[in-house]
């Protein structure tokens, strides 16, 4: 991308970051629930 | 500790881009080899510079910075008129002989904001987030299905309302 020569350094610091406040991130994909033991019968 | 001067603007710069979409991911990328635009928290620039060793001064005297530096290439790019942008998307038509890469070329505003460096032409930035994407009426793109073994192909309005959803900014098909 030519953005041709360096003219100045600025610090920008908006008052609110220009981020959405409810995005959309997709929900990560749910682990599958532990198993309890299957306990063997008592003999 | 680092040392940050005041502020000189209080509110977000705006610059404008070009992205591509669906290739794969219903995620916004940038034209070269940087991390997928994540939705909902700012692109956070990188320095991924590192000079060749042959050049034994520059590789002796490098040192990992943050992003952008005044004399590194680093940063966030974006322009500031719509006509670099369009010779942009020109300059990738030429570079790319598969067209379809082409086809997933969508354009915007992007926010900029944090230590921003203004070039003649544009700017690299800090912190970056779409803020307006225009989907062209000819995009065609693709997801990977489930299975990631299959495609699915999507056009511009499925683009723009997905666009939209993920990153929670003004989309439109134009």
């Amino acid at each position: 991308m030519e953005i041709g020569a360096p003219v100045r350094t600025i610090v920008v610091e908006p008052l609110e970051e220009p981020v959405p406040r409810a995005p959309a991130e997709p929900a990560p994909e749910p682990e599958p629930a532990p198993q309890a033991p299957v306990e063997e019968p008592a003999r | 500790m680092s040392r940050r001067r005041a502020p000189d603007f209080a509110e977000a710069i705006v610059g404008l881009r070009l992205w591509h979409f669906g290739q794969g991911e219903p995620e916004l990328r940038s034209l070269g080899s940087c991390p997928p635009w994540p939705a909902g928290r700012a692109q956070i620039a990188v320095c991924y510079h590192l000079p060749s060793p042959m050049n034994q001064r520059e590789y002796r005297e490098f040192r990992p910075h943050a992003a952008p530096r005044h004399r590194c290439g680093c940063g966030i790019y974006a322009l500031k008129s719509t006509e670099a942008v369009a010779e942009l998307r020109r300059g990738q038509t030429h570079r790319w002989s598969h067209a379809s890469a082409l086809r997933t070329l969508v354009s915007g505003e992007v926010s900029l904001w944090g230590r921003v460096i203004e070039h003649e032409h544009g700017y690299r930035a800090e912190y970056a987030y779409p803020q307006r994407i225009i989907v062209p009426r000819h995009y065609r793109g693709f997801l990977h299905a489930g299975d990631r073994r299959t495609i699915r192909r999507i056009d511009a309005n499925e683009a723009a309302a997905l666009i939209a959803e993920r990153y929670g900014i003004e989309t439109e098909v134009g």
